[in-house]
């Protein structure tokens, strides 16, 4: 019999067992020791063999406090061994110890390498000045699996230690427990046993084998040591992935009777495994052999394609396309394409996370793809969502169908968000012109943001043309007073462009109101400013002679600013620099 | 400490972090937290529940009323365990207390664990094996006869037939245990026969726990390969057949046995010599598939490698030594040349059953005969490297082969091969006479490469 993962437990701690642990602060955890420089040189070592294996339970192996954790563990135990040769340290419950002196001491369970040692039922550690690099690591990677807990199922620390084969490492451990000879009784047999249940195979069992002719002579053959070496190769770790995904593959194909509950719940410990070695080839084949094995239950491998790709394989799988893939992989489109379920959702989920990360193009590609016969699941998403992500997923649907995201486009307008309204009316710009888009044009050109009314005025103009002039008017008139110059000019020109004569009515109206005298006066005096500015940009598109005596006027009557660029404009026309007309 | 030369310090230690980080990813996923920590805690509650009773018995005969609950706990906690694993061992080893080998964690009970300890050794008992679950009134004769005093002669086995005589049964008395430090086997050769009584043991109830349609436990059968790999896999002791053992776990740990072998000579690495291993010992589980919990009928040939695939993948969680194993049962009969080439184990296996089979269990040929027919189908049967590499190490008479030396001694081949020098002159033993008279007793081993012309004779010689 042998004990298990764990060794005897070591009995409580006690303080003051020795002179050497009176002088440690018996209060602060994995005490640096004073000593002999040895015993100094091992404590450093020691510590730092500690320290990198518990990392792990705080930081992910790349992080780069691990990084400097295992330099220091290299480094440390380099200098001991370089400096006082092979270092040989006995393990006590919660002390590790050189010769006669104590190089390690941690009173708690949870941190103390020496406990966890003990506890394993390691009892001497040996390393010897030829250790590599290699094996010092291998001794790290146990002593980190049995720190996280983890694998005690399959191994124990005796069948990791032996596994390792280590040659310059020497470890002294428990390994199971045997009869003790000085007390043994003659044996009784069966006495009690009694009788239980037994299963034993047919008597027979594997045989006849085929049969055999003629023998062949028997020699000793010496086998080349390349050939074995290609053969050992076979079985080598980095075999192992493929063995993985064959042992799925040959399950599903086997005799007898199929347990495909068994199987599929080990396919998915094979995809545990590709995900942890990347290995994205073979993970998104996996799905593939599922599919062709399975063919003719459809539901079963419906089910199964369901819980493979979870986000998490999802993200994995894309992560080891490479950013600038040109095409989505066939293999992967081939999955992606057969998966039932949120699929598509879950692409949506990894597209907002990236968002303008590395991969955010290749995902987008991704989702256009998926959603390319079906956009439901893109117009559900919609219709909860706001802002960055509404506009995100507008513009998704607009690669799939425009016309859906003209909608959607339209539909979101109504929110304030400056992302939903600047991707609306953008959309609106290139659309064919309806009531419908008219509508949300005018609504659009009332909202909070500038650049939107300026683009929603434009875009009413050039597309609505004399059908949307009162609306451009009435707004224009309606916001006089507060309209910025940039935008009044906008508002003057989407005026001329949608109606040159009704725009001349209507800046006339303006600049010369019915009564104000001869010479319009109140153009100076009263017209607002940004109608002024409106006039003067919507002139500067018509020609004739009527929007030249209009210039004219600004030109004498305006504010400065206006004034100046009306002169400009009457140059350019060949009018010279202006003047009163009367 | 050895570096290779130039080696940039950042890429190594880059390398170091990935390699970690791997071998702990892997690690996280072969993980089956649940059962293990129901194993655990229904082990805890035996022994605490086992201590708990002999210590009431300080106060209260065990028929009394006040033992009626903590017997049906532990009766309970027995038939759960029994459900999980099957036989229960319960071990008492110094100051410690494992059940099916897990440590029982004593936290604040540490002194129920020490007692439950010192009432087993005062009867020089180690451990207790419930191989059925203990009805109240057995763990009421059991408690009882533990609190009797200790017999001076004898103890242990005086207990065991008071037991016997109270009507329990189902369970098994072992003898006080030490601990054994690594390395000690392969020190102390003389224990070989303990160890294949262990290793025979603990391979047929893994066959009997997966006929019961419990979960594969590996662990037990790996400790039993790594402690063969410890020994000298050429040692005469190891091919001695014990009497009266189970022919099923025989032939998993000769098939074993052999295929480690092969292995060595392969240059396979450690890791990977115990996967292969165990995979051998498991390697014809699938017949399991027959037993009354499973299926009920009989499996056959045909399927027996695909059942006993099947029945390991009840195991649950990732390991690279479950992928190897299950691949091997699955292949372990297909044809080297198959256009579905089997894997390296599959081929190994394949070699080494099919040699135990014809060598040994067929009662019909000689182990020369045996290997020498399956030469003939090297290439195609088998893989003709994994062959010729058994072949250089069995030798032209491997272990069992039957020998008449020209002066008419009848001898007996005790071990492979140790080189190409010793191919066809291996370690023998007398078993007969020139006149047909058998052999004295520890007749010394006898040097073939002095004896002259060999004839091999048939088994039935």
């Amino acid at each position: 019999m042998a004990p298990g993962n764990e060794g005897p437990e070591p009995p409580e701690p006690q303080r003051g067992t020795g002179p050497d642990l009176e002088a440690i602060d018996a209060g602060a955890p994995e005490h640096r020791v004073a000593g002999t420089p040895a015993a100094m040189a091992a404590n450093a070592a020691v510590l730092a063999l500690a320290r990198a294996a518990r990392s792990f339970t705080l930081y992910d192996p790349s992080n780069k406090v691990v990084r400097s954790l295992i330099s220091e563990y290299r480094d440390k135990v380099r200098h001991v061994l370089e400096a006082f040769g092979p270092l040989e340290l006995e393990v006590h419950p919660f002390e590790l110890q050189l010769g006669r002196e104590i190089v390690y001491v941690e009173r708690d369970r949870e941190r103390s390498l020496a406990f966890r040692l003990f506890r394993d039922g390691v009892r001497r550690v040996g390393v010897q000045p030829g250790v590599t690099w290699e094996e010092l690591l291998r001794l790290l990677q146990i002593l980190s699996i049995r720190y996280t807990g983890v694998r005690q199922q399959e191994d124990d620390l005796v069948t990791l230690l032996r596994k390792a084969g280590f040659d310059n490492l020497r470890i002294s451990a428990i390994e199971g427990f045997v009869p003790e000879e000085e007390h043994s009784e003659p044996p009784l047999g069966d006495l009690l046993r009694g009788a239980s249940d037994r299963y034993d195979p047919p008597p027979q069992w594997d045989q006849p084998l085929p049969p055999f002719q003629e023998p062949a002579p028997l020699r000793h053959r010496p086998v080349e040591a390349t050939l074995l070496a290609r053969l050992a190769s076979e079985e080598s770790d980095e075999a192992v992935p493929a063995l993985a995904v064959r042992a799925v593959a040959e399950l599903l194909d086997a005799p007898g009777r199929p347990d495909h509950e068994a199987v599929l719940g080990f396919a998915l410990e094979v995809r545990e495994f590709l995900l942890v070695e990347q290995r994205g080839d073979l993970l998104r084949g996996l799905p593939r052999l599922v599919r062709s094995a399975l063919a003719g239950q459809p539901e079963v491998a419906g089910a199964f394609l369901e819980s493979f790709l979870d986000p998490r394989t999802l993200r994995a799988l894309v992560a080891t396309l490479e950013p600038d893939e040109p095409e989505v992989p066939p293999d992967l489109a081939e999955l992606l394409d057969a998966m039932p379920g949120d699929t598509l959702g879950r692409l949506l989920d990894l597209l907002l996370e990236e968002g303008e990360g590395p991969r955010g193009a290749l995902v987008r590609r991704l989702v256009v793809r998926g959603c390319r016969h079906a956009p439901e699941p893109l117009m559900e998403r919609l219709r909860g969502a706001k802002g960055d992500l509404a506009a995100a997923l507008i513009r998704l649907l607009a690669d799939v169908d425009p016309q859906a995201a003209l909608r959607a486009a339209v539909d979101v307008t109504p929110q304030s968000d400056p992302a939903l309204q600047r991707d609306a009316v953008a959309r609106l710009e290139a659309a064919t012109f309806t009531p419908e888009v008219a509508r949300t044009l005018h609504h659009l050109v009332g909202s909070a943001l500038e650049d939107v009314r300026i683009r929603a005025l434009t875009a009413m103009a050039a597309r609505g043309g004399p059908r949307v002039f009162a609306a451009l008017l009435h707004h224009a008139e309606k916001h006089a007073a507060t309209l910025t110059t940039a935008e009044a000019r906008a508002a003057g020109e989407a005026l001329a462009r949608s109606s040159a004569r009704s725009a001349l009515d209507a800046f006339s109206a303006w600049l010369r109101p019915r009564g104000a005298g001869l010479l319009g006066r109140l153009v100076h005096a009263g017209a607002p400013a940004p109608l002024q500015h409106a006039a003067l940009a919507g002139l500067e598109r018509i020609g004739g002679e009527e929007a030249g005596e209009l210039l004219a006027l600004l030109a004498e009557h305006g504010p400065e600013d206006v004034a100046t660029r009306a002169r400009a404009a009457l140059q350019a026309r060949g009018h010279g620099s202006g003047g009163g007309r009367g | 400490m050895v570096e290779a030369e130039g080696t940039p310090i950042l890429d190594e230690l880059a390398r170091a972090q990935a390699e970690l980080g791997r071998a702990l990813g892997r690690a996280r996923i072969g993980e089956d937290r649940a059962l293990a920590n129901q194993v655990r805690e229904l082990g805890e509650r035996v022994a605490h529940l086992l201590s708990g009773l002999l210590r009431m018995t300080r106060l209260h005969s065990p028929d009394n009323r006040a033992f009626d609950k903590p017997v049906g706990e532990l009766h309970h906690a027995l038939v759960e365990l029994h459900d999980l694993l099957g036989s229960v061992h319960l071990v008492a080893v110094e100051d410690q207390v494992y059940v099916n080998d897990i440590r029982i964690r004593s936290g604040e009970k540490a002194t129920s664990i020490r007692e439950l300890g010192a009432e087993l050794h005062r009867h020089n008992v180690g451990g207790i094996t419930f191989h059925l679950p203990l009805e109240g009134p057995a763990i009421r004769a059991l408690i009882g006869a533990f609190a009797a005093a200790a017999a001076p002669a004898e103890p242990r086995n005086t207990l065991a037939r008071t037991l016997h005589a109270a009507g329990v049964s189902g369970l098994e008395l072992s003898g006080r245990f030490r601990f054994r430090m690594a390395g000690e086997a392969a020190q102390q050769a003389p224990d070989t026969r303990d160890f294949l009584s262990r290793a025979l043991a603990a391979t047929d109830e893994a066959f009997q726990n997966l006929a019961a349609g419990r979960v594969a436990n590996p662990l037990p059968l790996r400790r039993v390969v790594a402690e063969l790999l410890e020994r000298d896999l050429a040692s005469e002791e190891l091919w001695a057949d014990p009497p009266g053992a189970p022919p099923y776990a025989l032939h998993q740990l000769r098939v074993a046995h052999l295929s480690l072998l092969v292995a060595s000579a392969l240059g396979l690495g450690a890791s990977v010599r115990q996967d292969l291993g165990v995979a051998a010992l498991y390697h014809d589980c699938g017949y399991a598939a027959g037993g009354s919990a499973l299926a009920g009928v009989g499996v056959s040939f045909e399927h027996h490698a695909g059942d006993g695939a099947r029945i390991l993948l009840r195991q649950k969680g990732f390991h690279e030594a479950k992928v190897r194993r299950v691949l091997a049962v699955l292949q372990h009969h297909r044809d080297a040349a198959d256009p579905r080439r089997p894997g390296l184990f599959g081929r190994v296996l394949r070699v080494a059953e099919d040699y135990d089979t014809l060598a040994r269990r067929s009662g019909r040929l000689s182990p020369t005969m045996a290997l020498a027919l399956m030469l003939r189908w090297s290439g195609r049967r088998y893989d003709p490297v994994l062959l010729q590499l058994l072949v250089n190490v069995l030798g032209a008479y491997p272990p069992g082969t039957l020998l008449q030396l020209e002066d008419g001694r009848v001898v007996r081949s005790v071990a492979p091969a140790r080189g190409s020098e010793s191919f066809a002159a291996p370690l023998a033993r007398l078993v007969r006479l020139a006149d047909g008279s058998p052999a004295p007793a520890g007749a010394p081993a006898i040097d073939l490469g002095q004896a002259g012309p060999l004839h091999v004779l048939r088994p039935s010689a």
